[in-house]
This record gives structure tokens, sequence and C-alpha cells, in this order.
């Protein structure tokens, strides 16, 4: 698509047309069983009158049963994992085997092109490469690659660039975006597996977002041949002359994907885990309380840390205007400071 | 002074480098601003009670009671330290600190400290006429300052001072 093409923001929106796959209708089309998350379990919900379910209960829904989950490798065709139901009768998913790429994993990491950074740049590398045994295909977006990106209404260095992703991608494929100022926890080969269901995104639900919440695309699964009709690098590269920030702009086209009345439940976005982007050590689509605090996960439960309060951060960004602050979450600043050691360590 | 010292050496060991407005393209560590920051190392948590009861230079001078703003700097190849008026105490980490004040506004302090170690005579020959105030550091060495346009001037890349602000 040429730059002409974009001139009207919302050309890419009614050029998708997704066709519902096999999987799609699916998932989509079953209104008596479905998923959702309670907590940090999947969960499948089964709305089905009870003496129509009360005999399959009995006869096939047991212990190891075999059921579409969100962990499936990328394929359109029938991919079981085993589930583990608990005392309650709640089917939680166990991550399926990964995905074997030889080209290893694609993932695009947004950085800036400051020494300051390079430390956390190391901790996240370091604790990817930790967490799994998958090949790890990494590439860091610096704004130093792109020159003449106009970066105006960024809120970081490299907020804008994981639009390039797509295009690097050659427009085929999966592929992880996530800033830099992230510390892996779990094999991210189990993220990279999540079936998007024919989807463009994987993203985690932000409850605080905009005071309504959003989607958050920091820490993002993106399918880049249906990614492509939401943005293209030659509409971003320039977008920010006239306009603040094209973060904003690709949420809006997101949100008109949204069910009416269920923001949480849209045609372009899965909805993923919110352990892996946790702002903080808090839960990320949580509720929050009355002095509109999130609840938090103990460390231990987080899969992708996200140290996404500028202040907080215990290293300091000499870009950042940010004033600095101690971070809330004394445990995760004393692992952060474990994790400069380690990776201090490994170096000659 | 010495668990000042050590604990903010320990900690600048680890190699995480910020930015101040203080020191303009230095590098810096901020430890502590009062009621706002405390470095995040668990090391510096353990003993920034101890640092503070260090900090407190009341038997030097009553005035210099109470820190508010300690900050580590490292001088770079084109990083200086801003002259401005302060109430602080500087303490040299490595030699050679050149440690310069002057009643005048501020900024006829810059391009003169290099001269007064440059040109030993210097301060016998324009002392009078310029009223700057220098001294050169040692290690460990630890100066207050007050009411006086300030900076510290290193020549050399990577030797560190600490800054502490008093309320």
């Amino acid at each position: 698509m040429s730059k002409k093409d974009c001139k009207e923001g919302t050309h890419y929106i009614e050029e998708w047309n997704h066709e519902p796959t096999e999987w799609d209708m699916d998932y989509e089309e079953s209104p008596l069983l479905e998923f959702s998350y309670l907590q940090n379990k999947k969960v499948l919900n089964d709305h089905r009158p009870h003496e129509e379910r009360a005999g399959e209960r009995a006869e096939e829904r047991k212990m190891g049963e075999q059921v579409e989950d969100l962990y499936q490798a990328p394929t359109k065709k029938s991919n079981f994992e085993l589930l583990v139901a608990d005392q309650d009768g709640i089917w939680e998913v166990r991550p399926k085997t990964p995905t074997v790429l030889k080209t290893g994993i694609p993932i695009f990491i947004g950085a800036s092109d400051q020494k300051c950074d390079r430390i956390q740049e190391k901790i996240l590398t370091y604790t990817l490469q930790k967490n799994t045994k998958e090949k790890l295909n990494i590439t860091f977006l610096r704004p130093s690659m792109f020159p003449g990106v106009s970066s105006m209404g960024w809120g970081t260095p490299f907020t804008g660039l994981r639009y390039v992703i797509p295009k690097l991608m050659n427009f085929k494929g999966k592929a992880i975006y996530m800033d830099m100022d992230m510390i892996n926890l779990r094999d991210i080969s189990d993220f990279y597996n999540i079936n998007l269901y024919g989807k463009p995104f994987g993203m985690v639900w932000d409850s605080k977002c905009s005071g309504t919440g959003s989607f958050c695309d920091s820490m993002m699964l993106m399918d880049c041949s249906e990614a492509k009709h939401f943005f293209n690098w030659e509409e971003v590269y320039s977008y920010n002359l006239d306009n603040a920030g094209f973060k904003w702009k690709f949420l809006d086209r997101i949100k008109k994907y949204e069910e009416p009345g269920h923001p949480l439940r849209n045609q372009a976005v899965i909805r993923i885990d919110s352990r892996w982007n946790s702002f903080d050590g808090t839960i990320t689509d949580g509720v929050a309380n009355k002095e509109n605090q999130l609840p938090m996960y103990e460390l231990g439960r987080i899969f992708h840390l996200h140290l996404t309060a500028l202040s907080y951060q215990p290293w300091h960004s000499s870009y950042l205007m940010a004033a600095k602050a101690t971070h809330m979450r004394s445990d995760i600043s004393d692992y952060w400071w474990q994790l400069v050691d380690e990776v201090n360590s490994l170096e000659i | 002074m010495n668990l000042t010292i050590s604990t903010i050496k320990s900690i600048a060991s680890r190699n995480v480098w910020s930015s101040d407005w203080t020191a303009p393209f230095c590098d810096s560590i901020l430890f502590y601003k009062e009621n706002f920051y405390n470095h995040s190392h668990p090391e510096w948590r353990i003993n920034s009670e101890k640092i503070l009861q260090e900090l407190d230079l009341s038997h030097k001078n009553p005035q210099f009671k109470t820190p508010f703003k300690i900050t580590l700097i490292r001088f770079t190849q084109n990083g200086f330290h801003q002259v401005m008026t302060r109430k602080a105490a500087y303490v040299s980490i490595g030699d050679n600190i050149a440690l310069g004040a002057i009643k005048r506004p501020a900024d006829f302090l810059y391009g003169e400290l290099d001269k007064v170690f440059a040109t030993p005579s210097w301060t016998a020959d324009f002392w009078n006429k310029k009223q700057i105030w220098s001294e050169k550091m040692k290690e460990g060495d630890a100066h207050l300052v007050g009411n006086l346009g300030v900076s510290c001037v290193y020549p050399q890349e990577n030797n560190m001072f600490i800054e502490v602000v008093y309320k």
C-alpha cells in the first residue's frame, strides 16, 4: 500500500476484511461455550442448560480432557492441549510444547540509543534467554536505525518504532514486540504460541488506560500478515509531523472492532493473560480500588514484568524528564539489582 | 564519612548511571531526595539512615545538619558541574577534584578555575581582584560551602564526587 493510499486515517480499517476461518467459527459462534478469564486462570464457561451438559460432564469432561486453548501452535488445524480441572471445576490452560522455528522466535524490542539504557537492555535479553530453550531472533529497534522519522509526541524515543515490524517481517508470520523496560520471568515461547484465532493482535487489557481501559501495545503478539491492515511504516514515518502520537491513532482503530458494550471483546485483538504485561507488579487488567490502585501480583506469579512507570524505574534514562521516585515494590527493585549483578558477572 | 563513601562506591560499581541537570553531560546517580526518593539498591536501603546521620555535619557548622539531596557525579569528557549558589558538602572520590567558590554571580567562576591550577601564581596575583576561593581535594575530603557560587571541576574523565545539598 502506498503512502498516497493512506491519506484518510480510517482507510486501513475499511480495508481490513478478515475472512473467518474454521477456528473463528468455532470460537466466535459458540455463545454457550466461551472462554473468559477469572483472576489468573483462563476458564471455559459453559452456559448450556444443565441437563444438556450433565451427561457430557460425567462421560467426557474429566481430568485430562482435551480442549482448545490459547497456547496452541499457530496452525489452522485442530490442536488440543491437556487441561487440568481443580476442585472447583475450573479448567486451567497448560502451555503447549513450544513451536520450534528454525530462524528463532522473532522478538522486536523498542529501545533508545542512550548508553544509560544498556544495562536494562542486557537484563531483558538475559532474562529472555535464561527462561527459554528456544532459539530467539532478537532485534532492537532504535531511533538511529530510522533516520528522519518524526518522533514528535512519542512518550519514549522508541514509541512509534513498533509499527515497522510487519514490514521488517515482510508481512509474514507472527512476531513479538516488547518495550525495553521489561523483565522476562517465563518462557517467551509460551507467549509466542498463543493462538490469535486469526486476529491480528494479542495484547493485555490495561484497565486504567485513558480512564476506561484499553488494550496495551507495549507487549504485543502480532500476525504480520493481518497487522498491515491497521498501520504501515510509511504512514507512521511522517504521521507525527502533523499529529501527536500514532500510538493513539492505532488504539482508536482497534477500538472500532469492539463489541458494543463489551470492550474486552474485540474482533481485532485476542486478550492475553495480564501476567504477560504486569505493570510494575500490578494486575494490569484488574479492578482498581477507591484510591485508583490496582491489585498486585506476587513477583513469583508474573510472567513478564513491565517497569512502565518512568519515575519508578531503578535506572533513569537521561532523555526522560520524569522525576525520580522510589519504586513501590522493594521486592521488584531488589530483583532488578540482583539481575544487574548477574548480568555484570557474565561480562568479560 | 566511611559508610557513605563505601556504600556509594559499591552501588556505583554496578555501573548503572543516569544524569542530573546540575552536571550536564556527566554521569550521575541520585541517591536521596528528601520525601521523594531513595535509591532502590538494597545496600542503600539498609544503610540510608546511618548515612544520613553520618552526613549530619552540624558539628562542623550548625547549618549543615539535614541533607535533602545526595548525588554522585562522574565526569565525562564533555561534562561539567553547573556553577550555582548552594549550601552543600562536597566529598571527593579520587584525588584532584578542584572545588571553587565565588561571592560574585556564579557564572564568574566559569573559565577561572582552570587558571587557578594552571598558573601557580594565580591565587597570589588575582585573589584580591577576583575573590575566587579554591581547594584541591583529596580522596575522602569533605568541604562545606554555603552562600557562594560553587562548582567542582576535574579535568580527567571518570573521577567522581558526592554532592550533598543541605536544607
